[in-house]
């Protein structure tokens, strides 16, 4: 009896050409000779990273389709998040090439690795079920620890990966545990069966307060802000992300790029489909479980502390780490859009953006830097970058490219991503949302997210004026290699064509938030019509559930 | 759901298994086989002088056998000034318990069945009664996997041994026969898993009953038959577990005085002894059950001996075939256990890099192998 | 109180006992050994749930395997309780329970209102449910993609445990 249909291997492709190439990766290094440069399996890993990327953009399918008796959801987000999951992995693996053989760990497990995270992270965002949710992540998260500690000659990498071990492992923990709630509750691992137990007509008893007289939590939503801490561990928001600016710094600089961006956009959409199906209410109020309200929190916290700290850095890869805390923030700010009716979709939408234009910029990011170095160190200092953009035009012209998107200037990717996602949050603010005083504190939050993000702009802005506007004092080696150049060149193409035509990549989010919203959302206008101040919110009756607010 | 008369039976069971029969030979193998078993292998003489009463003769050692277990038992207990004093107490505890509560699944003969037994397909079915699980402490479906899971716990023991005294020889000789034991787990595990696949079953009893089978009418299909390979590699990842020669390094006396147990005394010293030998038996035992037929005696079924010309040839009572098949099951243990010992007194001892190399890099890749060649052969046939 | 109920609160108890010798004691092998005690009583409660499997594989890979591996780290690193250091007083323990006091309390009165629900429990179960069987069939059929995704976990498991450990790759 076989267990599967090719309809059921089709919706998996992507991932398994990704584990395929990386098996295979994993063999071609055994038949090589030690002292052999490793650049064609970097080549290897990148084709088959954009195979996959590829792959799933053209079997995408046009309406959601449930595989492996429901284990799997096979629809756009997941084929829009592998695709960039997976580009950014071939960039990663284009600049890795040169760095590694200077820093004399140039073998294939690490390529290896690259694609088995990105595999892990295709699976972890097409799970229809919390088992395979639990295996994707931790597949990615496994390989992600490695690629960390990969530098096993320095004491800074191994500490940044074993920080990074303890803390994934905890969240892993937190996971587990958050599911072992909601299953033990609804006596099913799967997403469908979880939302339609928690949507069920008798699900009321779990809300209730039996003894009336001590406060408790209701069990679904213990589970719930357990899965929810766990995702914002893994994904270095605040604050639980004490662990990110150790970890991103010590890793080789290249797979931080890799690490922060591509984890965290998986790692929000995987978000994004647990609170778009099981956690939500039909009508997407936010009042189940109160997570806007968490949400909210961490987005403010993520967002202060990230850009703030970013400031005041004068290493680059440590300022890129906390700036990355503040993009966690700004993803985490849609997931809370998310919450209100009227601006799911747009939400959707700005967090496909925005995560694609993150991931990709970062990764490019990381690699410039990789190219610059001295004596087995990457250029990190401002100094040590002073006057680079004079000496390599080409290279500093896409680094400056790359934080221009990442600060949200235009012309790049990052412009355009942060106006959707703050438009959607202001839109989200004029909607109803419950609890209510969530509306009026999203339109606060985007305003002060959008002046804050002037603050971490400033943190990109001061290293781009090193770039151009100091001499070089400082001796640093420019290691160039084809590999690198493409792999630049493919991350500065893409931040471009986003930022000057992001039309295909807001379809493609239209596509998701078609496929990911229930149909009763759809039919509600994307974009707010603007109401009247005075005028109440219209009350929302649908809720089956008694609205629970976190006693916070 | 017990009734009061079977709780009484499992009393009796668990009592006589253990106290009846593995302790008493493990002591036995423990004084005596360790004196004289040894010295008539290695064509020795061994200890051959007592005068008992005024009595001056050998008397087969035994004079010796009962000095020695009192001498066990009147030694001072001594223990090691920086001890662990709560881990050296409860070492030698853990080391002889697993040992023991091993035995809870071996099944010494046949469900008894208390109606009448007729023989269809080689097989004995019981009609018009109950089948009593009279022979084994406990008839576990997934027997086999307790056997797995129990035997992996009696690492504890000698590794709380080696490090509780506080003592550098110890302590070495508790990480040997940890690294030992992990090893040779692995080894154990997957060599029987083809067997499994070959059964169909994890319940001792029940593979014990399908060995009942003859191929081509003659021959008993007994589990070496099917699985010759894994018969040996079980048996040497199991000689590997017990730690007795030729893989004692973790208590290798030329190097580590004794290994883990090095600063142990009195019953302490004799409960971590016993466990060795109680161990040995067990692993005789369970070869015994899954390689070579457990309690059957070949062409012997319910009813009497069956030769092959369709009928009852020799009719035996079934009481008369109940015992015949326990006398056989104890008899096929016990030249396991004197196989082992043999063995351990004939060949040298491993040097530990040898070990852990026979252990990863010999006997794991051809238990794969193994496992995959019966894999393919069942999914074929 | 029947029997079930009885070896119920007896392996509970145990159970939360070993976890607790987990955090409290100073020593660390103290700790492993406890919290192998605590995966005896786990598999204790198992087997009251009828899933004997389940109860045999816990012990056979959590005290066998892991917490082996677990104790002959611990006995290579063999550190006394000299070496720890004085004790010392800390608030962040005292925060710890007041933290855990308050999360137990409120988790707890959730679970209260569990105390007369019978909606969810099954009840009776088959007589093949928890065997070997059962769970290979449904590893093999329901739960295929999981099961060979455990694989992958574990191969990239092993690949990075080589990349950080081994001293020349």
């Amino acid at each position: 009896m076989i267990g599967f249909t090719s309809a059921d291997l089709l919706g998996l492709l992507p991932a398994l050409l990704l584990v395929l190439a990386g098996m295979a990766v994993l063999l071609l290094e055994v038949f090589q000779r030690a002292s052999f440069p490793r650049t064609h399996l970097a080549y290897v890993t990148a084709l088959a990273a954009l195979a996959a990327a590829g792959v799933s953009y053209l079997i995408a399918p046009a309406e959601p389709q449930t595989l492996w008796g429901g284990m799997v959801r096979f629809d756009a987000l997941g084929c829009v998040i592998t695709a960039f999951t997976a580009v950014a992995c071939a960039i990663t693996a284009l600049g890795s090439t040169r760095y590694l053989e200077e820093l004399e760990i140039d073998r294939g497990e690490y390529y290896a690795l690259l694609l088995f995270a990105t595999a892990g992270m295709s699976v972890m965002v097409s799970a229809n079920d919390f088992v395979v949710l639990f295996l994707g992540l931790e597949m990615a998260a496994v390989a992600m620890y490695a690629l960390t500690a990969y530098q096993r000659r320095s004491n800074l990498s191994s500490e940044a990966g074993f920080k990074y071990f303890l803390l994934g492992a905890l969240g892993s923990a937190l996971l587990v545990y958050g599911v072992a709630f909601l299953t033990g509750l609804t006596g099913s691992t799967g997403y469908d069966e979880i939302g339609a137990a928690l949507r069920a007509p008798d699900a009321a008893r779990h809300f209730a307060n039996p003894t009336g007289v001590v406060p408790f939590l209701p069990l679904p939503l213990v589970g719930m802000a357990l899965i929810f801490v766990a995702f914002l561990i893994k994904m270095a928001a605040a604050p639980f992300h004490m662990w990110a600016p150790d970890a991103y710094s010590g890793a080789p600089t290249p797979t931080t790029g890799f690490l922060s961006g591509a984890g965290k956009i998986a790692g929000v959409a995987a978000l994004f489909r647990l609170f778009a199906g099981p956690f939500a209410t039909p009508d997407l109020s936010g009042g189940l479980a109160g997570w806007t309200t968490l949400a909210f929190f961490a987005a403010v916290a993520s967002i202060v502390v990230g850009n703030l700290v970013a400031l005041t850095q004068k290493r680059v890869r440590r300022m890129l780490a906390w700036s990355s805390v503040a993009h966690a923030g700004y993803l985490l700010l849609a997931l809370c859009a998310l919450g209100v009716k009227e601006a799911a979709a747009g939400s959707i939408r700005a967090v496909i953006l925005y995560g694609a234009a993150y991931a990709i910029a970062n990764a490019g990011a990381f690699i410039v830097l990789a190219a610059f170095g001295r004596d087995k160190a990457e250029a990190d200092t401002l100094d040590e970058l002073s006057g680079l953009g004079r000496k390599h035009p080409a290279m500093g012209l896409a680094l400056s490219l790359f934080l221009i998107s990442a600060a949200g200037l235009p012309p790049a990717a990052g412009f355009v991503a942060k106006l959707s996602l703050f438009s959607t949050a202001f839109a989200a603010g004029e909607g109803a949302a419950t609890p209510a005083y969530c509306a009026e504190m999203l339109q606060w939050l985007a305003v002060g997210g959008l002046v804050l993000s002037v603050a971490g702009g400033l943190a990109y802005l001061r290293v781009i004026a090193h770039l151009y506007g100091r001499d070089a004092h400082v001796r640093v080696d420019y290691r160039p290699h084809p590999a690198t150049t493409l792999g630049v060149a493919i991350a500065a193409v893409l931040t471009l064509w986003m930022g000057l035509m992001p039309g295909r990549v807001l379809v493609w989010g239209g596509n998701v938030a078609k496929q990911l919203l229930p149909a009763e959302v759809q039919a509600a206008p994307a974009e707010v019509a603007p109401a009247a101040p005075t005028e109440a919110p219209k009350a929302i009756e649908v809720v089956p559930l008694p609205t629970a607010e976190l006693p916070l | 759901m017990f009734s009061p008369i079977d709780f009484a039976i499992l009393l009796l069971k668990i009592g006589v298994i253990t106290l009846g029969f593995a302790l008493p030979i493990g002591g036995l193998l423990t004084l005596y086989g360790d004196r004289k078993l040894s010295a008539l292998i290695q064509n020795r003489v061994g200890p051959n002088r007592a005068k008992v009463f005024g009595i001056q003769s050998s008397l087969l050692s035994l004079p010796q056998f009962v000095a020695d277990g009192i001498k066990m038992l009147f030694k001072e207990d001594a223990m090691p000034d920086n001890a662990d004093r709560f881990w050296h107490f409860i070492a030698p505890a853990l080391a002889l318990l697993p040992a023991i509560t091993l035995w809870a699944v071996i099944p010494f003969g046949d469900l008894y069945c208390t109606g009448t037994v007729q023989v269809k397909d080689y097989m004995d079915v019981c009609v018009g009664g109950e089948q009593k699980n009279y022979f084994s402490i406990a008839n576990l479906d997934a027997g086999l996997l307790y056997v797995f899971a129990i035997s992996s716990i009696s690492v504890y023991g000698a590794a709380l041994a080696g490090w509780s005294t506080n003592s550098k020889f110890a302590l070495i000789g508790g990480l040997r026969s940890t690294a030992q034991m992990i090893s040779y787990e692995v080894t154990m595990g997957l060599s029987l898993a083809g067997t499994m696949l070959i059964y169909g079953t994890l319940n001792l009893n029940e593979m014990a009953q399908q060995q009942g089978a003859l191929l081509g009418g003659w021959l008993p299909a007994w589990g070496i038959v099917y699985q010759p390979v894994a018969f040996f590699l079980f048996f040497i990842a199991m000689m590997a577990e017990t730690k007795r020669a030729p893989f004692d390094v973790p208590e290798g006396e030329s190097e580590i005085v004794a290994g883990y147990f090095t600063e142990f005394s009195a019953l302490k010293f004799g409960a971590i002894q016993l466990s060795e030998y109680v161990g040995t038996i067990f692993v005789g035992a369970l070869v015994a059950t899954i390689f070579f037929g457990g309690w059957q005696v070949p062409f012997l079924y319910g009813d009497g001996f069956h030769f092959g010309s369709g009928g009852v040839d020799i009719a035996v009572p079934y009481e008369g075939v109940v015992a015949l098949r326990l006398v056989a099951f104890i008899a096929k243990t016990l030249f396991f256990v004197l196989l082992q010992f043999m063995l351990r007194w004939t060949l040298p001892r491993f040097r530990y890099d040898q070990i852990m190399n026979l252990g990863w890099k010999i006997l794991l890749p051809i238990s794969i192998a193994n496992l995959v060649i019966t894999a393919i052969i069942v999914l074929a046939f | 109180m029947n029997v079930e109920q009885v070896l119920f609160y007896l392996f509970a108890v145990g159970a939360i006992a070993g976890c607790s010798g987990v955090v409290l004691s100073r020593n660390p092998i103290n700790s492993a050994v406890s919290l192998v005690a605590a995966f005896f009583f786990l598999a204790g409660n198992y087997v009251l749930l009828h899933a004997n499997f389940m109860a045999i594989v816990q012990i056979l890979v959590y005290a066998g395997a892991i917490m082996v591996l677990f104790l002959f780290v611990l006995m290579l690193l063999n550190q006394r309780d000299e070496e720890l250091g004085p004790r010392t007083f800390s608030i962040a323990p005292l925060l710890g329970i007041f933290a855990a006091a308050v999360v137990s309390v409120t988790i707890g009165a959730g679970f209260m209102s569990y105390r007369n629900a019978t909606a969810n429990f099954p009840g009776e179960v088959p007589l093949s449910f928890g065997t070997a069987e059962q769970i290979g069939r449904s590893l093999m059929t329901t739960h295929l993609l999981p099961f060979e995704l455990v694989s992958l976990l574990l191969l990239v498991g092993i690949v990075s445990a080589v990349v950080v450990a081994k001293r020349r790759l």
